[in-house]
């Protein structure tokens, strides 16, 4: 199964959208989009912590330290309002991107031919 | 503040942990091995340190923890090397601080406005007569009424002219300038009285009404809040005082020959009121001319209306006339264009060494750097990018250049406070205001900045360049540059060095035998102006009653009289003819000084008989004329013929030809480059001046005769001033100020080159010791001597010195040659002094090559072989 690096931008939406179930860890989020792509997404922890701490800056999501199911002390993380907001732009914006792209992609290369 | 990033920093921690935790139990339970699951999720998470640093830094406010990290860092480092940061640090220290000083000179010597409204349309304006060697001359009374009634564009032209005078009041006699000034001359400058008010025209015609400066009325009026109406008397001349001008306020005055300066803070403007001979004779060129230009008009424009009006003068009135024309130069450059040029040479040499100094710091980081290759390797293994090593590097350079920086502004302060001691006796207009002010201060902190970078990120960049860790041998072409660099700089050090030691020498000669007398020979002023002796033959008498009562005064050796204090007065002089002889066209005609004086004077002035006879008591009024003269008036008026028992007749001075009857030798000149002048002395017994110089020479220890001078002259003649009284010693301070200010200047900078030079060299040599320290344990190991292994780094720094040394040879011959054509009688025998020079320079570079070279046999050539 070969992986692919995430698209510069989308980070920050697949976290918001792997929340959007309810409260998670750093670690979950980042199996939680590992197996939600099927494994062909990898989020690089370099770059998870540092974006889960762009969003709480930001105040999309909050965070509190709860125990796991496994009883352990973890650090969860949680969609605000503004972070729900945030998500539904993000997600619309990405739609109308794939579609574009899709747009330019999948059309017949008609020109060269005539 | 701190207390929420240490907590949010524990947290980030934990938050780690658990996901490394959790990470290894998942694989456990897929079945892995505790020990691999552990290894693989630490590979899989990657980087710990680098991911904490990124999500701290989300938080912001972390560059500045960097920084305070950076600078801990930094300072820990400079401390464990503390020869090369004070190398590092003296180096910058110089090149700030020279350059801030002159900066700062510079700033408020030539830069700065004149304290006037507008001054930017104030000018000078000179008639310039091809005839003389320096063009620039003074305007008659005709010709300033003429520029005055027909030239257009000016908003006024104002007349000045100055000379010393004193204040009577009471037994003192302060010394004072007056300024007699036409009534425009102040209200032009656009400065008001702080007190009273400017003297009218009406007022100005009488001529009795007087303006002084704040310095005089609070010196000699203690600030006296009803001054304004008060009579005084200066110069034996009455005036009312109208105004007094506010603090610091100074007049464009003239200075020596055709200078323009500020005048000095204790003045007095008086309305000049022209003399009929001034008034009728248009060659009678005596006054200088203050112009404002109206608002449109500009420089160039006053110059052609007023170069206009000067042709119509020319035609009109040849015979003063013809060929004269004027200049208009605006007021600033007049005061401050002398100055300029050798202020500007100044602070490009500043500016140099500050060059240098960035290039030795840059070498010396380089140098410590390549010793710190492995530290840099190490942290970029760990993850540390390259800009975050550069930025270590750079914190490092700004912070040396901060201390340097820092050093450099106490250096530029102690300078500038030299400077202004210097300013009291130097001719150079607003040195005395030159201090560290805000712009300086900012000058200096954008100066240490720049400077920082600039000897910072040539070695940052090239030691975090990763390829170059690798211990090679040292690049040939930056080494090759230093080097000339170091050949550059020590030739500079040289000549700087032989200059300063040849002009101190000469300083030293120059004043090398006076030390005996002149600390306890005084002298002073007075005048029989105004006074019932003031006619033949009572101001004979006078001076033969003063001269007998000053030998009374207990422990007094020796007492004389004279009009001129040979090297230190005015010797302004008149064309010599001799009796007898063919007379000469004027332009070859001899020009000699004369001074009054009597018998005693010569022995007090040093000067010693050669021929004939000094003047004696049957010299008087009704014997024939005599004179003594000196050597160079023989030489001049009659170097063929003897002149002892010839008549001699000065044009314009004496009808009576003067007999001479004695040779004296010529004065020693006090001033660099002075050469004593054509000189004849005349008795006070048979022509006596109205202005006389007292000279008293004290037993040694003897108290200062002042008071009992006072007492003599007041018996004598209780309205006769006592004025300009000073020691010789004083005197000949203020005379060779020039010179000795001149060597501690060159001596400042010599000394400045010669530490440049040496921090050059140690930071070349240290380089080259650094990067070869593996190769020099080989050959050790290979059989080296620790000598030949020591001078194989050494003479990289040896080579360029000795070039330098050489050049700088050359170069002092043409200081050398420089110097002696402005500075007559200096001469040869300079080479030993050039000797010791060198020998001096190849010590200190001796020993700058030593330091570093040393340390590459410090080394065990088994923990050099056995390395990487």
């Amino acid at each position: 199964m070969s992986r692919i690096d995430l698209l510069q931008g989308t980070l920050g939406m697949l976290i918001l959208r792997a929340l959007q179930w309810g409260p998670q860890h750093g670690y979950g989020i980042s199996q939680a989009i590992r197996t939600q792509s099927s494994e062909v997404l990898q989020v690089e922890t370099g770059s998870l912590y540092p974006a889960l701490h762009r969003l709480e800056k930001q105040g999309w999501v909050r965070t509190e330290w709860r125990q796991t199911e496994a009883n352990q002390r973890a650090k969860y993380y949680s969609l605000t309002p503004a972070g729900k907001k945030q998500l539904t732009e993000e997600h619309a914006r990405w739609k109308q991107m794939v579609q574009a792209i899709g747009n330019i992609m999948d059309t017949a290369p008609a020109k060269e031919h005539s | 503040m701190r207390w929420k990033r240490n907590h949010r920093d524990r947290e980030l921690d934990e938050e780690i942990r658990t996901h490394i935790r959790m990470a290894i139990q998942d694989r456990i339970r897929q079945g892995e091995d505790p020990e691999r699951a552990r290894i693989e999720a630490m590979k899989e998470f990657g980087n710990v340190a680098l991911t904490m640093e990124d999500a701290r830094s989300v938080w912001g406010g972390q560059w500045l923890e960097q920084l305070a990290f950076d600078l801990r860092y930094a300072a820990r480092n400079l401390a464990r090397t503390p020869g090369f940061a004070l190398a590092a640090v003296v180096s910058v220290a110089i090149g700030i601080g020279a350059t801030t000083a002159l900066f700062s000179v510079l700033q408020h010597v030539a830069w700065r406005p004149l304290p006037y409204r507008n001054p930017d349309k104030l000018a000078i304006v000179w008639n310039l007569d091809p005839r003389l060697a320096n063009p620039q001359s003074a305007a008659s009374y005709p010709d300033w009424q003429d520029w005055r009634s027909q030239s257009k564009g000016f908003a006024g032209l104002a007349a000045f002219r100055n000379r010393p005078g004193f204040l009577q009041a009471g037994e003192e006699s302060p010394q004072l300038e007056l300024h007699e000034v036409s009534a425009d001359f102040l209200p032009l400058l656009g400065v008001t009285p702080a007190l009273g008010r400017f003297w009218s025209e009406d007022e100005a015609a009488l001529g009795q009404t007087a303006v002084i400066s704040d310095h005089l009325w609070r010196q000699s009026f203690g600030g006296a809040r009803d001054i304004v109406g008060r009579r005084i008397v200066v110069s034996q001349t009455p005036y009312e005082i109208v105004g007094v001008m506010p603090p610091d306020f100074r007049t464009p005055s003239m200075g020596t020959q055709v200078t323009i300066r500020l005048s000095p803070a204790d003045s007095l403007w008086v309305p000049f009121v022209p003399k009929p001979v001034q008034v009728a004779n248009r060659g009678n060129r005596g006054l200088r001319i203050l112009a404002r230009l109206e608002d449109r008009t500009t420089m160039s424009g006053a110059q052609r209306n007023l170069g206009a009006v000067a042709a119509q003068l020319a035609a009109a009135y040849p015979g003063s006339n013809k060929n004269i024309t004027v200049q208009v130069l605006p007021l600033m450059e007049s005061v401050t264009g002398h100055a300029r040029p050798a202020l500007v040479a100044l602070i490009g040499a500043a500016g140099l060494f500050l060059l240098i100094a960035c290039a030795n710091v840059a070498s010396l980081l380089l140098a410590r750097g390549s010793a710190r290759a492995r530290e840099f390797a190490t942290r970029a293994a760990l993850g540390a990018g390259r800009a975050r090593l550069i930025r270590q590097l750079l914190t490092e350079s700004l912070l040396l250049a901060s201390i340097g920086g820092a050093s450099g502004v106490a250096l530029a302060a102690a300078s500038l406070n030299i400077a202004r001691q210097a300013a009291a006796t130097l001719d150079v207009p607003r040195l005395a205001e030159a201090v560290l002010d805000l712009p300086v201060l900012l000058v200096a902190l954008a100066l240490s900045t720049v400077t920082g970078i600039l000897f910072g990120l040539m070695p940052a960049l090239r030691l975090t360049h990763v390829t170059d860790h690798r211990g090679g041998t040292a690049d040939p072409r930056g080494v090759r540059i230093r080097q000339m660099l170091i050949a550059g700089v020590t030739a500079i050090t040289l000549i700087l060095v032989f200059s300063a030691s040849m002009l101190l020498n000469t300083f030293r000669r120059l004043t090398i035998g006076q030390s005996t007398y002149a600390g306890r020979t005084y002298t002073f002023q007075t005048t029989i102006n105004g006074t019932r002796w003031n006619r033949p033959p009572l101001d004979r008498q006078f001076c033969d009653l003063l001269l007998q009562r000053l030998r009374q005064i207990p422990n007094v050796e020796a007492a004389g009289l004279t009009t001129n204090l040979l090297q230190i007065g005015d010797n302004s002089g008149t064309v010599v003819s001799v009796v007898g002889n063919a007379p000469l066209p004027p332009e070859r005609s001899p020009m000699a000084t004369y001074t009054m004086s009597d018998a005693g004077f010569f022995a007090m002035a040093g000067l010693q008989l050669r021929e004939g006879r000094l003047f004696e008591t049957h010299d008087t009024a009704a014997s024939p004329a005599v004179a003594v003269v000196n050597e160079s008036f023989v030489r001049a008026v009659s170097p063929d013929a003897p002149l002892l028992g010839r008549q001699v007749r000065l044009l314009g001075v004496t009808q009576t030809p003067l007999e001479v009857v004695g040779v004296v030798s010529d004065a020693r000149q006090f001033r660099l480059g002075g050469q004593e002048r054509p000189r004849l002395f005349y008795p006070y017994s048979q022509f006596a001046s109205t202005r006389v110089i007292g000279m008293v020479r004290i037993a040694e220890g003897g108290a200062p005769p002042l008071s009992a001078i006072r007492a003599v002259l007041r018996e004598l003649e209780p309205a006769a001033p006592m004025f300009e009284v000073r020691t010789v010693a004083d005197l000949l301070s203020a005379a060779t100020s020039a010179p000795r200010w001149g060597s501690v200047l060159l001596g400042a900078f010599a000394g400045m080159a010669l530490i440049l030079a040496s921090v050059g060299v140690i930071g070349v040599v240290g380089f080259v010791a650094s990067q070869r320290t593996r190769e020099c344990g080989i050959r050790i190991a290979l059989g080296s001597t620790p000598g030949g292994v020591k001078w194989l780094v050494a003479r990289q720094g040896v080579w360029p010195v000795i070039f330098g040394l050489i050049a700088g040879i050359a170069g002092t011959r043409a200081a050398g040659t420089v110097i002696s054509t402005y500075l007559v009688g200096i001469g040869g025998g300079n080479s030993p002094l050039l000797l010791a020079d060198v020998i001096l320079l190849a010590l200190a570079a001796a020993i700058a090559v030593y330091l570093p070279a040393r340390r590459v046999t410090n080394v065990d050539p088994a923990l050099t072989l056995r390395c990487d």
